[in-house]
């Protein structure tokens, strides 16, 4: 589960409680002060899965008002912020699968329990020096949304499987297969 | 691929025990043997050592800022719907009553479950006329602590309604002042019976529940006043 503040502070989770509780009756003060503390996870989450700073933005947009609308189906049970990082874990997925669709570019569609190193291999080159962040976007698509969601975000594997309907053993294959990668992009 | 010659924990029983190793979720057993396998195979360890970093340093990557304020492009798509302008006059009579009929529900709900709940508590109490009529200050408990910031956004709205041009037609200060009184008599039912059960989550939701309904029927007024 991602980390989140308000899991071990439990002043500022009845703080921020309190102020769903403001925003799911209808008052946007109380959803600003919610956005200005979530704004740069949820877009960190969006820029990396999608790498385009422009289009991430959008998609921040586009979480917080999925979120305003879906406030009363927050129940508490967890962190605000563990419920709204996998709001928007689903929703950019969701976005994805809709452009590729738009796109109609299937055959770039992998099989998440596929670990063939085929295709990402030949976009591997060990005289391009890149770092961590760069790396992640070269991964092919599968194994870098396990990798972010598991590594970066700190989502587990069994969240993960249910967010990306796989299973947690597909998600696992695909997270080794990711770190493999970066070794080889990083030539560790 | 090098084999670890005179063990039976090779090269490949390490590299299966790998994703489980990096993350830390193997048993002891077979920790101890992928190790030892280890100390003499600098390929294992090295992929061992390499992949253990590539996952701190992924943990340790930093909270990235979009490069612009992206809040004004939220806040305008989550704004009150417009109210047709023709509809006015009539949407507002409907409104009032629907505030009228809100207030009387909400305090027959929460009379009957605050009842309930009193009754089974050890003590029964009596509702003090002075905390039926009084919009007091939330007492300083734990299921209180909201009431802070709800009574912060109720005064809020209602300096804003009273700091606008004209202010509030008085049909309609009439009717909120009767409502508040409907919601105020809930709410401090509902404090008393939380001294008895503070911890009770239906009391606690009705609270909630209360203070919604006053700051909904502001809403409603602020919304139709910027018609």
């Amino acid at each position: 589960m991602p980390v989140d503040r308000s899991d071990t502070d439990p002043g500022l989770l009845d703080r921020e409680h309190a102020e769903v509780a403001l925003a799911a009756a209808g008052d946007r003060r109380a959803f600003e002060r919610l956005y200005r503390t979530h704004v740069d996870r949820v877009y960190s989450i969006c820029v990396r899965m999608v790498n385009d700073r422009g289009r991430a933005e959008e998609l921040t947009q586009d979480v917080f008002v999925r979120a305003w609308e879906k406030l009363s189906q927050f129940r508490g049970e967890s962190a605000f912020g563990t419920w709204l990082h996998r709001l928007a874990v689903n929703f950019v997925l969701n976005e994805r699968k809709a452009e590729r669709r738009r796109q109609d570019r299937l055959t770039d569609v992998e099989d998440l329990d596929d670990v063939s190193e085929g295709k990402a291999q030949r976009d591997w080159s060990p005289a391009i020096a890149v770092d961590l962040e760069a790396a992640i976007q070269l991964l092919p698509p599968g194994a870098k949304q396990v990798f972010i969601l598991h590594d970066v975000e700190g989502f587990t594997h069994e969240e993960i499987g249910q967010m990306l309907g796989v299973t947690s053993g597909g998600t696992k294959a695909q997270l080794h297969r990711a770190r493999l990668l970066l070794r080889k992009a990083l030539q560790r | 691929m090098t084999s670890n010659s005179g063990s039976s924990f090779n090269c490949d029983a390490f590299d299966a025990l790998l994703p489980d190793l990096v993350e830390d979720n193997v048993v002891e057993g077979a920790r101890r043997a992928a190790e030892a396998h280890a100390a003499g195979c600098a390929r294992c360890r090295s992929l061992l050592a390499d992949l253990t970093e590539i996952r701190a340093d992924a943990a340790r990557l930093p909270v990235l800022k979009p490069s612009r304020d992206l809040w004004d492009g939220i806040s305008a798509r989550i704004e009150t719907p417009a109210i047709d302008f023709q509809q006015h006059g009539a949407r507002q009579q409907r409104v009032r009553w629907q505030m009228a009929a809100a207030a009387v529900a909400l305090v027959t709900v929460t009379a009957s479950a605050t009842w309930m709940i009193a009754r089974q508590a050890s003590e029964s109490r009596t509702v003090p006329e002075t905390a039926l009529a009084s919009n007091s200050a939330p007492a300083d408990t734990s299921p209180f602590r909201l009431v802070a910031a709800y009574d912060d956004e109720i005064s809020a709205l209602r300096k804003r309604l009273a700091d606008r041009p004209g202010g509030i037609d008085s049909a309609t200060n009439a009717l909120i002042t009767q409502n508040f009184r409907v919601i105020d008599e809930a709410i401090a039912r509902v404090r008393i019976a939380l001294d008895s059960a503070p911890s009770n989550a239906l009391l606690e939701h009705q609270l909630r529940r209360a203070y919604d309904a006053k700051l909904n029927t502001l809403r409603q007024i602020a919304a139709l006043q910027t018609d």
